[in-house]
């Protein structure tokens, strides 16, 4: 299906085919609440749901609002819900749903700015609270040269480490949708990624977060986080070993309180 | 769900709101959240199976106080159990059981970090580890079942009396 | 610091999550076994100990068996009690977190009390 000169003299993409989009909507300047909105559009089986959205974009309405990158699921700013289910729309293959409709709303427990594009300063705030960097007692003398470390040391958090900060976890987690204070998936793993760094030596230091009612201790492990991640991070896994080891150093504490870390 | 940061930390908002925030949305979930999809329906079975689990120890220690109060009081109270409801909630409770060794057997597979012999052991390892230890101890609870108690100056014939 | 994450570490849930998670870990590998051998089959078809009084109080008189009990029961409560104190969440009451957590962990201790009190004043094996 090449791109030809359309009726409109463009050359937009032109496909016997269509599919209809419908996209919620919301101006806070206009809206007193969130509408929606359908679009027929041409279709192609080789499309995503973020090609849909871009072709209403620059070829429909142009007032459409949503965020996107890489266009390759690694920077995590397309992440919206695509027929309920949170997703990356540049992962999402219409194909999936053809000939059905593609319903679009954005990612789902997050303030909405406008339309599909929402404000995720509390995930922002989370992540950093947590620390996501290696924390040093003693920084080693760059005389010293690098810190090394054995591929052993490097698979023990490397799965915690390609989380892509797209926030699919907290949309689908029905404890963050209940209690907005709970620390959630993606901060959690992020904090134990670099807990179990072997550079690191923030442990004690990420533990007030971590380790707060709101941290770990809210998870009743649903665990949807896990099935929706793009990256299989397991967030889920990440929390419940988080828990586990939480629980273990306070039953040595208890029984040994005299024993240094 | 719309919320707002504030001095005291996070607060539910709806109704009017700053601008840049959805004015209009129901804060936490609808009532029937968990119906949307197989695995949230999965979970909030697990986690009622924990109230049979409780119920069937209950019932334990209920029977074992019978014990107390002789035989006839104990095999009173053990003919009740062969009627239908006590069957029934038996069968059922037998299901929640089942729901709550295999979704949390599959679920201890993730929480500890075990080495052996320098390796990480895999999940799965794991998992089928737990699984052995669920029929392992199945079978030690059949044995002594079976081999418990006997041996003594007066005994009646097992299972009905 | 971040504002709203100063609460410092929760000092007491490891412990409940630690009951929680043993509790769990018993009942999953002994329960389904009691249900089916126990009261099901044990009734009839399986020639269970605890279907008879005489083998059950003589089972029952083992320490060993006595503690395993006590164990069981006490877990099993204690594993409903803090699933049940995050289920009620579930369905959307998100208050009254202190009462309801009191409530539960209250309703475990005092059936650990009532299991202890229980198989301690089971009849020893006969005379």
């Amino acid at each position: 299906m090449l791109n030809r000169r359309s009726k409109e003299g463009d050359n937009r993409m032109v496909s016997e085919h269509t599919i209809t989009i419908t996209t919620a909507r919301y101006s806070p300047e206009q809206d007193a609440e969130p509408r929606s909105q359908s679009y027929t559009i041409p279709y192609r089986e080789d499309m995503v749901v973020l090609d849909a959205l871009n072709y209403i974009k620059s070829y429909v309405d142009g007032s459409l609002t949503f965020r996107w990158s890489c266009r390759m699921g690694i920077c995590g700013s397309c992440g919206m819900t695509v027929n309920g289910t949170p997703t990356l729309t540049c992962a999402s293959f219409l194909r999936d749903f053809y000939p059905d409709p593609v319903v679009v709303e954005p990612l789902a427990n997050f303030p909405v700015i406008r339309d599909l594009a929402i404000d995720m300063s509390d995930f922002m705030q989370k992540l950093s609270a947590i620390k996501p960097w290696i924390i040093r007692e003693h920084e080693k003398p760059i005389a010293d040269g690098p810190y090394v470390q054995t591929p052993a040391q490097l698979e023990e958090y490397d799965q915690y480490s390609a989380c892509i900060n797209c926030m699919l976890c907290y949309a689908a987690c029905p404890v963050y949708a209940m209690e907005p204070k709970f620390l959630g998936p993606a901060a959690i793993a992020l904090g134990r990624r670099y807990n179990l760094d072997s550079r690191d030596q923030g442990t004690r230091e990420r533990l007030p977060v971590l380790g707060a009612t709101d941290g770990i201790w809210d998870c009743t492990f649903v665990g949807e986080c896990s099935v929706v991640c793009p990256k299989n991070v397991d967030p889920a896994k990440a929390i419940q070993q988080t828990k586990v080891d939480t629980t273990l150093d306070w039953y040595k504490k208890l029984v040994l309180p005299w024993a240094q870390r | 769900m719309s919320y707002t940061r504030t001095a005291d930390g996070w607060v539910r908002k709806i109704g009017t709101a700053p601008a840049g925030y959805n004015p209009v949305s129901e804060p936490g979930l609808p009532p029937a959240w968990w119906r949307v999809n197989k695995r949230y329906t999965l979970y909030m079975l697990r986690e009622l199976s924990s109230v049979f689990v409780a119920l069937w120890s209950v019932r334990l220690l209920i029977q074992l106080n019978q014990l107390r109060r002789g035989e006839v009081a104990y095999d009173a109270a053990v003919a009740v159990q062969r009627r239908p409801p006590a069957l029934a909630f038996h069968l059922i409770s037998l299901l929640f059981a089942l729901i709550h060794s295999v979704t949390f057997l599959i679920a201890a597979g993730k929480g500890p970090t075990v080495r052996m012999g320098g390796r990480r052991v895999p999940e799965r390892a794991i998992t089928v580890g737990a699984f052995a230890g669920w029929a392992g101890a199945s079978l030690l609870v059949l044995l002594v079942l079976l081999v418990g108690g006997r041996g003594g100056k007066r005994e009646v014939g097992g299972g009905a009396s | 610091m971040s504002e709203g994450h100063d609460q410092g570490p929760d000092r007491t849930e490891p412990f409940w999550w630690g009951l929680f998670a043993a509790g769990g870990g018993i009942t999953a590998l002994f329960a389904p076994a009691h249900i089916l051998f126990q009261h099901l089959l044990g009734l009839g078809a399986l020639p269970a100990a605890t279907s008879n009084y005489e083998r059950t109080r003589r089972l029952t008189a083992n320490p060993l068996v006595r503690l395993y009990l006590l164990a069981i029961t006490s877990l099993s409560l204690f594993h409903w009690a803090h699933r049940f104190r995050y289920y009620v969440m579930d369905f959307g009451v998100m208050g009254a977190g202190r009462l309801i957590a009191g409530l539960c962990y209250g309703s475990a201790i005092v059936g650990t009390l009532g299991a202890l009190r229980t198989l301690l004043r089971l009849p020893d094996r006969e005379t």
